[in-house]
């Protein structure tokens, strides 16, 4: 009765413990690299596009200040969380300067993402309409940045 | 005239109980990614998880008994462990999963940190497993679920092209960014979130819970089938919101506050208040039910008193079972993981066990002396042998695609 329970949980676990270490490996090939830029790039770009959608309906009156906290909250974890993994990634030789890009990049988006946050759970208004702006512009120079770093439109 | 009462009231909690955790976060994701193109893959959940609703529900109205219990019966101790092992891991995590939702839901509200909110819903969680009236909590819950059509109205204001969604829904067509695996690692993340195994469970033992008998088999039919395919419609009216509002600017959703940003900015502070209500009813139903469902099975499977008819003292073990379910879920939510993570690994986790979970119930509800007159006819059969070889497929897809896309990604 015990062998085929243990062979059943064996069949779950393997594929992903074996998947968790695929996932942890440090050398990326050129387009494997290509795809994490893409995909770190596009999270960056996901969680300001976010910031922005809710900004602007923050500003029309639309969303409570409870759900504009934790929603951008959420946008600066997520890119984050990104962000400590794609640092930890080690680029082909040849991508190195792209990396270090990249990285600047990332760095400047949690930043805007931070003072988005911090005018969005205060009342001046004025610092909120500058977040926005600052928060579209980047979100526009992350576009670029994806499609230059990439060589598609991601 | 109580008859029809009673019928609405059934209909109204299957629609609002219908969509939990799993189905507010995939729905939003897939949307996001992939608009309305896996429109279908939602349909033929739904139709999957009716087909086996109603196959358990008959063999519970016919057999008086649960479905564990008849598995063990039928298939032999050996058979009925794998099915208990599948489906209560599946099932614990997915209760992990919906009291991080609550949790996530009342953040919103609140702006306070979910982990400080976890405790609190477990708490209260557990008081609701152990105290309230089980149609108490079925209709309360499911029918404030019902907020959720709130996306529904959501999406007509947000005004998307209609011709361009119902034309995306039935070519099944990927935007062309997107990988293939990446595609069918959704589409089984979907599946798996429409078909969750505990679903069943909990409808066929809530009907020996209720005492259903032949007279009840119609009010079941008509939950299953009218109930069903209209929560699944508000799967769809969540994936529309999504690709309308997200799709455009390239979003992905990886949060519960993206979920109800739509309706937001379609309805303004009193639409995010419903959806937000719709939340916390949707989750916390469906953990009081996956909670259940762990007490359920194990309760079943041994052999001991079960169930919420029967006062605590008369089903220590099982209420025991409750206790100690919703203290590793608080226990693991503590740690700091993310809920949307396990969300994500609890629908992935179903896609594996829905084999385990559906070919004994296809097994019970062909044998006559269980199920007398109202064994499976030959639609029920032809229709469980397809999705018998569509969970298989799912299940067997579902491990390599989570490592070949790394989960989606």
């Amino acid at each position: 009765m015990r062998r085929p329970l243990a062979l059943a949980i064996l069949a779950v676990l393997l594929p992903v413990l074996t998947g968790c270490g695929l996932r942890s490996g440090a050398a990326v090939s050129e387009s494997g690299w290509t795809d994490k830029v893409d995909q770190t790039l596009g999270a960056a770009i996901s969680s300001l596009g976010t910031t922005e959608v809710v900004l602007k309906n923050q500003a029309n009156g639309h969303l409570t200040r409870s759900y504009v906290v934790v929603a951008v909250r959420d946008s600066q974890r997520t890119l984050a969380k990104e962000v400590q993994t794609f640092g930890s990634k080690q680029p082909p030789a040849s991508k190195v300067a792209d990396k270090r890009t990249a990285m600047r990049a990332l760095g400047h988006a949690l930043a805007v993402l931070d003072s988005a946050s911090n005018a969005a759970s205060g009342a001046d208004i004025a610092a909120r309409r500058t977040a926005l702006l600052e928060v579209e512009r980047t979100y526009q120079e992350l576009s670029t940045l994806q499609t230059r770093l990439t060589g598609g439109g991601g | 005239m109580k008859k029809l009462l009673s019928l609405a009231l059934g209909i109204l909690t299957a629609i609002g109980g219908f969509v939990d955790i799993g189905d507010l976060v995939v729905n939003a994701q897939v949307g996001a990614r992939f608009d309305l193109s896996m429109g279908l893959v939602v349909a033929v959940g739904v139709l999957g998880i009716c087909v086996f609703a109603e196959m358990s529900g008959r063999v519970a109205v016919c057999s008086k008994r649960p479905t564990f219990d008849l598995v063990r019966e039928r298939l032999g101790p050996r058979m009925g462990l794998l099915n208990l092992v599948a489906s209560l891991i599946v099932t614990a995590l997915t209760f992990v999963a919906e009291i991080g939702g609550v949790a996530l839901a009342l953040a919103l509200i609140s702006s306070v940190n979910p982990l400080l909110i976890v405790p609190l819903v477990g708490l209260m969680v557990w008081l609701v497993l152990w105290r309230a009236k089980f149609s108490l909590m079925e209709n309360v819950l499911g029918l404030l679920g019902l907020a959720l059509i709130v996306f529904a109205v959501a999406l007509w204001k947000l005004g998307p092209d209609w011709g361009d969604l119902g034309h995306q829904m039935f070519t099944a067509a990927k935007p062309g960014d997107e990988t293939w695996t990446t595609y069918a690692y959704y589409a089984v993340a979907l599946f798996g979130a429409a078909m969750t195994p505990y679903e069943v469970f909990f409808f066929s033992s809530g009907g020996v819970e209720e005492g259903w008998e032949e007279k009840d088999l119609s009010t079941m039919r008509a939950n299953v089938f009218v109930g069903f395919p209209l929560g699944g419609l508000l799967s769809l009216a969540i994936a529309g919101c999504a690709s309308t509002l997200f799709g455009p600017l390239g979003v992905d959703v990886a949060s519960l506050s993206q979920v109800a940003l739509p309706v937001g900015v379609a309805l303004g502070k009193i639409g995010l208040a419903v959806v937000l209500v719709g939340f916390v009813a949707a989750t916390f139903g469906a953990a009081c039910e996956t909670g259940l469902s762990t007490g359920y099975s194990l309760g079943q499977y041994f052999g001991w008193q079960w169930g919420k008819y029967v006062k605590p003292g008369g089903a220590t073990r099982f209420h025991l079972v409750l206790v100690v379910a919703t203290f590793l879920a608080v226990g693991i939510l503590m740690t700091g993981v993310d809920p949307i993570l396990v969300t994500e690994a609890s629908v992935v986790g179903s896609a594996v066990a829905l084999p385990l979970t559906y070919f004994p119930i296809l097994v019970v509800a062909n044998d006559k002396d269980y199920m007398g007159e109202h064994i499976n006819g030959p639609l029920a059969n032809a229709l469980g042998t397809v999705y018998l070889v569509l969970v298989v497929l799912a299940a067997v897809a579902a491990l390599p695609l989570l490592v070949i896309t790394g989960m989606g990604s």
